[in-house]
């Protein structure tokens, strides 16, 4: 019980302000399209600079936090979700909204983020050195049959049609054999020079959700009423916090999944969503109604990914090994403060460490207070008319876009990726399984290439790649959840 | 006579005026230092810190910001660097040597070490030769000798292709003759990662970073010239028998591209060495454990044709 | 063998004519194509997997009993896409504040609903208050707040 002899730290004026300040403006961030967790935090380290090591953490850690949790914010207000975290829950947190349940649905996303926050930092503070050492487990292989696992879901999530589904699952793959080759450094499919650094997955995020909204408004503008939702759909917070404290399955399957793929290293922070929602909707007695506003698909992915966040920085404090791309960064924002991961981080830097990992569970409070107080105000943004609104975003998108790499060539890969997106979607493809083939396809072929050298340097590729007790788990994990994509779309029929 | 005079003395120095457009009062405004690597990595964070002290007063005058343009391994910022950034002294450039270098041999880069002017370098990490806790492998000769053994066995990660950890393991193969895999992760996290879990049997990472890890690690050898501060008991590769030189050691420092006025690189030439070695600035440096070597802009230029000499035989042939 | 090819064919026949598996094909082509040839050696293995699968899912798109396409207003959309377009050109050459500015200004201006006030004067007053407005918070949070460095443009 040691972390609790260091609250007194958090609990100064000038901590509580930049936990306060933090905390909403990374909500407001966290909303914005590209201003993703990872892009927010980076952008912050140089403010941290000055700032005594615990000051500048503790900034940086209620900015994760609440960056994680306002990414919802856009998804479901306007349909553009502020990470690739936050995908699943746009696709039924939007609908709520289209309802007239707009506050409902970000009532619920605060709350269950909340709970998975807070799940994820207990992990953290409770379970570090086993999960640490269950961490460095996850070699190339194991990291390759994860990325599969997170394809075999691609065809599933697009209802309406398996074929489209896995046709645009694959073009994600596609778009992330642009650029550099993993292992080779040789440049694939570099037709003009706008294209040498890759598709960025935050960059395909934008303009995958962003523009095809934007073209939605405009092509509609006049044939729609400029509707303004009732308040009376409504619930009071009581009655949110009622329902969402009844889906323990969903919150339960959400935080637990969140946490595992938190500790693993790499990109698969970012899929922690949308697993818990294909999960969560395989178990789930409302199956039928995810993908149409159903408050458990949002529970489910929004504990999700906040509960990633404590997990991922199990490996980073102690191995130096990031669970996800925002951990990454934070490896800078240690290291410019002169705190070294390693496992005798919490011996030499003692307060330091414990004050951070205390100051994310008053981020995770203040992130439900200032997250609840916001969702009050979302019918203003739900009122600003169209024509407003679809300029409002293009800009967002173009600046938002620009600034992850300062590089104009990202705002014209956004711009025309998403206008074909938005012709795609007329013919019934979703950006969804789109987006998640651009997050695991860089994962997946590096991981095959890497662990395919290393295994043919040891004798059998082959063997590499199916030995070992983690990849046997995957493997048949990979195998039960095509098995069900199969089964499930058969009997939809 | 006189008003003829004045017309000249008026003509000669409107045509200087002209001529030198606003360099007398330069600099007049921040300048930007782009970085070919996002923020957080060692190269930006480094970079930040040797920079802080530029708006004093006797060094460079103004502050420094700093502009991200990172992918494709640093091709894309320093593509960007040599062939679009204004040349008037307001965007210098980060460079990592062997990096740039190397992928100037190897790729069909808009950059090489003949459009870009350096101005002074701040650090300088070696590369290393490391194994992982567990490693029954305690000496160079141990993990050589097993090599021999089982040709192709021993896989050795580093951060990709044609970085230092790149050319560190092709001198290192080389020199030694023995039959070895080399593993390209995606960073040197990754490939610091595959060290420690033991994924490949050794690895050359920075020696910073490695240093930092040293519970989790063996760190059998330096490849560079001199034992270094950080690790007074770690040999060189010469000491441990393997002819390496220094040529795969990441030198990072600051540079213009060609066509910036020479006036405005004497300057810059004149007051970067010393902004690095401010009092404030060294500390920082030691306290984030960023191994610096500084050196003035004769000494770069002279390190990068050496280097540009070195890389184009150890790179010839192998695309 | 010979029934099930009529089957086939009359299914193909009988279902709408959707213009997007025409395109969604030549576009699979395109990817093929340019992984096979354009893209000639081992580097290419996985995009080569991934093109060909592409490849065979559409032509199973022609087989498929799917939903018709959704048709498009290209009488209202165009217009938008052109002053975006027009837009995204700009920005390296106005700037990106400039160029936003006019962007939004021209949007609102030509996205206008009937029922909005008469007084015309009024409306583009608002309109141009509701820019400036909108381009100020932009430069308060991208270039003040996050430190971006937008490109300034020539002017």
């Amino acid at each position: 019980m040691e972390f609790l002899n260091y609250f007194d730290n958090v609990f100064t004026v000038y901590h509580i302000a930049l936990l306060v300040g933090g905390t909403f403006a990374g909500i407001i961030l966290g909303a914005l399209p590209g201003l993703s967790p990872t892009m927010s935090v980076a952008l912050l380290i140089p403010f941290t600079f000055h700032m005594k090591p615990e000051s500048g953490l503790i900034l940086l850690g209620a900015m994760y936090t609440a960056t994680v949790a306002g990414g919802a914010i856009s998804a479901i207000l306007v349909n553009v979700p502020g990470a690739p975290a936050n995908i699943a829950t746009a696709m039924d947190g939007h609908k709520m909204a289209q309802s007239g349940k707009a506050k409902d649905a970000l009532h619920y996303c605060f709350m269950s983020s909340f709970v998975g926050g807070i799940f994820g930092v207990l992990i953290l503070i409770f379970f570090t050195p086993p999960l640490a050492a269950l961490s460095l487990k996850f070699m190339s292989t194991e990291l390759f049959w994860v990325a599969i696992l997170g394809i075999t879901i691609i065809a599933t999530l697009d209802a309406k049609s398996v074929i489209k589904g896995l046709m645009s699952g694959l073009f994600g793959l596609m778009l992330a054999t642009i650029g550099e080759h993993p292992t080779s450094a040789m440049e694939r499919f570099v037709f003009t020079d706008h294209l040498e650094g890759g598709v960025h997955i935050v960059v395909g995020l934008i303009g995958l959700f962003a523009m095809p909204q934007v073209w939605n408004l405009l092509e509609n503008f006049y044939g729609r009423k400029n509707e303004v939702f009732s308040a009376t759909g409504d619930s009071t917070l009581m009655q949110s916090f009622r329902l969402v404290s009844g889906k323990i399955k969903a919150l339960s399957i959400g935080s637990i999944i969140g946490s595992v793929i938190g500790i693993i290293p790499g990109a698969g922070g970012q899929i922690a969503g949308i697993v818990a929602y294909d999960q969560s909707k395989k178990v789930s007695s409302n199956r039928s109604n995810y993908g149409k506003g159903e408050p458990e698909a949002i529970i489910a992915a929004e504990s999700a990914n906040n509960s990633m966040v404590g997990p991922s920085l199990i490996p980073l404090l102690t191995l130096s090994i990031p669970g996800s791309p925002t951990a990454a960064v934070l490896l800078g924002g240690l290291l410019i403060h002169g705190i070294f991961p390693g496992h005798d981080i919490f011996t030499k830097n003692t307060e330091v460490v414990w004050t951070f990992i205390d100051s994310l569970i008053i981020a995770q409070i203040l992130m439900l207070i200032i997250g609840l107080f916001l969702s009050r105000h979302s019918k203003w943004i739900m009122k600003v008319p169209d024509n407003y609104m679809a300029v409002g975003i293009l800009l967002l998108a173009v600046f938002g876009t620009y600034s992850i790499q300062n590089d104009y060539s990202d705002v014209l890969i956004m711009f025309v990726l998403g206008t074909l997106m938005y012709f795609g979607s007329k013919a019934g493809f979703s950006p969804v399984p789109v987006v998640l083939g651009l997050i695991l396809g860089t994962m997946t072929e590096e991981k095959f290439l890497l662990g395919n050298m290393i295994g043919n340097a040891k004798g059998s590729s082959f063997q590499h790649f199916t030995s070992g007790t983690i990849n046997l788990i995957l493997i048949v994990l990979c195998l039960a959840s095509i098995a069900y994509g199969i089964y499930s779309s058969r009997k939809s029929k | 006579m006189k008003i003829v005079n004045i017309t000249k003395v008026a003509l000669l120095a409107i045509a200087s005026l002209m001529l030198m457009p606003a360099q007398a009062d330069y600099p007049d405004k921040p300048i930007g230092v782009m970085v070919a690597y996002g923020p957080g990595g060692a190269t930006d964070f480094q970079a930040r810190i040797a920079t802080l002290a530029s708006g004093k007063e006797g060094l460079i005058g103004q502050p420094i910001y700093i502009l991200n343009k990172p992918g494709a391994g640093g091709r894309k910022g320093w593509n960007w660097f040599a062939s679009e950034a204004s040349q008037d002294g307001y965007m210098l450039g980060a460079y990592n040597v062997p990096h740039f270098i190397a992928q100037s041999i190897v790729f069909d880069t808009k950059y090489n070490i003949d459009n870009l002017e350096p101005l002074g370098n701040w650090g300088a990490d070696p590369a290393v030769l490391i194994v992982g806790k567990d490693s029954p492998f305690n000496t160079v000769g141990e993990l050589l000798a097993h090599a021999e053994a089982n040709p192709g066995a021993v896989t050795i990660s580093g951060a990709g292709k044609f970085v230092g950890h790149h050319i560190a393991f092709l001198q290192f193969a080389k020199a030694s003759g023995a039959n070895l895999t080399y593993i390209p992760a995606s960073g040197g996290v990754d490939a610091l990662r595959m060290v420690k879990a033991g994924e490949t049997v050794a690895g050359f990472n920075n020696l910073s970073d490695s240093a930092r890890s040293a519970a989790d690690l063996k760190i059998l050898a330096v490849a560079d010239l001199t034992r270094h501060e950080y690790l007074p008991d770690v040999p060189t590769l010469m000491e441990s028998g393997v002819d390496v030189d220094d040529s795969s050691v990441n030198f990072r420092g600051l540079m213009v591209p060609a066509g910036t006025p020479q006036d405005v690189i004497d300057y810059l030439a004149s007051k970067v060495p010393d902004m690095f070695g401010e009092k404030k600035t060294v500390g920082k440096m030691k306290a984030t454990n960023s191994p610096a070597r500084i050196m003035t802009r004769d000494e770069v230029v002279s390190m990068w044709s050496e280097r540009q000499a070195y890389l184009t035989g150890l790179l010839a042939g192998l695309q | 063998m010979a029934s099930t090819r009529v089957e086939n064919l009359n299914r193909i026949m009988n279902k709408p004519f959707k213009i997007s598996t025409v395109l969604i094909t030549l576009f699979s082509a395109f990817l093929v194509y340019a992984s096979f040839i354009l893209g000639n050696n081992e580097d290419y293995l996985f995009p080569r997997l991934i093109s060909g699968t592409i490849a065979v899912l559409s032509l199973m798109l022609w087989f498929e009993k799917g939903e018709a396409d959704k048709s498009t207003n290209f009488k209202d959309l165009m217009p938008g896409i052109a002053i975006a377009t027009a837009f995204i050109l700009s920005l390296k050459i106005l700037g990106f504040y400039l160029a936003s500015m006019i962007v939004f200004f021209s949007l609102v201006m030509y996205y206008s609903k009937p029922t909005e006030p008469k007084d015309f004067w009024r409306v583009i007053l608002i309109k141009l208050g509701v820019t400036i407005v909108f381009s100020l918070t932009l430069y308060a949070l991208f270039t003040l707040l996050l430190k971006v460095r937008t490109p300034e443009g020539l002017f």
